[in-house]
């Protein structure tokens, strides 16, 4: 039985906003969309070939939310939440400049947490996204890895970060749930054991060795 | 064929105090099937072999930040404390075998170290305020701990009597033993004894 997407996307778009929202809440296709345009208009996706890229994408995703029905298979499904992910990671992940001197740490902390939100609610629907791979095309800023290694460093790349201390606790949940969800699923085992020994290697190799070699 | 990933799955990071907190943070993500009531861990296999990395990266990170010697970057002895009376629980390594004895020493040295800093540090919280409590509770809970996991076990008795009996009188008397620097006396004799333990502990693991 294939779900709305509208009726799912509004439920869980309702989360997303909380109690702020105060008509019914846009789906999360209208909210990836808002996220690029914000990001537009504040010239974080200065470069026109991104744009053209997110452009395109959102109308994909906008002609799926406006007739579900084009779903068909579950690998469909899977394919358009990767796509979906994809937008959200660009939009708001890779949009957050630690450098910039005006970052705007409200800014950062609430597109972040839309997007951790949104990531949370598709590997929920769909666990074996985690392990989804492009052909290597199709995508400006994607290779062919598995999604979750080309996700994972993003949120790494804000973890400990001080203009991100808020999202220390939502980052570790997320990663946390990925856990959880390798643990539910058996198809999913594999991953357990890549993720595992990626952020050991990640922790003993990047951090602790950098951190040998300072000298104070 | 299997595909390298992407220039894109690659990140840095510039900054010590980014590097320490997002060492604390992995670990802790790391401790979660290990700590986890969730009954869906159980099935979980190499315990032992995460559990000794685990353990050896925390010592990592408290021996850098011992170095580091930064005001801007304290570990949260509180939570490594919790992390670590969880771990002892759950993977039920205060009952002796044969099997579990390296886990054991190397997570009660461990703790012990994780409940000297936090007496001695100035940083420590003070009072009635939140953090105070808690704190507190999570050093009870370590020391009730570490009560019971030393019977039986000379090395750890040892080493737990020599780090924590000086540091708890003193924390009883109210005072802290704390150089003109900040520093405490850690950096004296008490360290001797540490280093040495810490070392026979590794050489254990290896």
């Amino acid at each position: 039985m294939a779900d709305s997407f509208g009726q799912r996307d509004g439920a869980y778009a309702h989360r997303l906003l909380g109690s702020d929202a105060e008509n019914a809440v846009p789906p999360a296709s209208t909210l990836a969309a808002q996220l690029v345009e914000n990001l537009s208009s504040s010239s974080k996706l200065a470069k026109s070939e991104e744009n053209r890229e997110l452009d395109g994408f959102l109308q994909t995703i906008q002609r799926v939310a406006d007739n579900p029905e084009l779903l068909k298979t579950t690998n469909e499904r899977i394919e358009h939440n990767h796509m979906i992910s994809y937008v959200y990671t660009r939009a708001a992940l890779d949009g957050i400049k630690l450098e910039d001197p005006v970052l705007n740490p409200n800014r950062v902390r609430n597109d972040a947490l839309k997007a951790i939100n949104f990531l949370r609610f598709s590997i929920k629907e769909t666990p074996s996204l985690l392990n989804y791979k492009t052909t290597g095309q199709g995508f400006l800023f994607r290779g062919g890895e598995p999604l979750w290694v080309w996700l994972v460093p993003r949120l790494l790349r804000l973890l400990g970060h001080e203009k991100c201390e808020d999202l220390q606790g939502s980052i570790e949940g997320f990663l946390q749930y990925l856990q959880l969800t390798a643990a539910r699923h058996g198809s999913l085992w594999g991953f357990a054991a890549s993720f595992a020994h990626y952020l050991r290697a990640t922790l003993s190799s990047k951090v602790l060795q950098a951190l040998a070699t300072l000298h104070f | 064929m299997t595909r390298q990933p992407s220039q894109h799955a690659f990140y840095s990071l510039r900054y010590p105090t980014q590097m320490f907190r997002q060492a604390v943070s992995i670990c802790t993500i790391l401790a979660y099937p290990l700590i986890s009531s969730d009954s869906i861990f159980e099935g979980y296999s190499s315990f032992s072999e995460d559990l000794l990395s685990l353990l050896d990266a925390w010592l990592d990170i408290i021996q850098v930040y011992r170095r580091l010697s930064s005001d801007s970057v304290v570990p949260p002895y509180a939570r490594i404390m919790d992390i670590l009376t969880s771990l002892i629980h759950r993977q039920n390594l205060l009952t002796v075998t044969t099997s579990n004895s390296i886990l054991r020493e190397k997570s009660c040295v461990l703790l012990a170290l994780c409940c000297s800093e936090l007496i001695l540090k100035p940083q420590m919280p003070d009072g009635d305020s939140s953090g105070g409590l808690e704190a507190r509770k999570s050093l009870c809970r370590a020391l009730i701990l570490l009560a019971s996991a030393v019977k039986g076990c000379e090395a750890t008795k040892r080493f737990v009597a020599s780090k924590l009996i000086h540091d708890l009188s003193t924390l009883s008397m109210g005072k802290r033993q704390v150089s003109g620097d900040g520093h405490s006396s850690l950096d004296t004799s008490p360290a001797s004894a540490e280093t040495e333990s810490d070392l026979s502990v590794r050489r254990h693991s290896q």
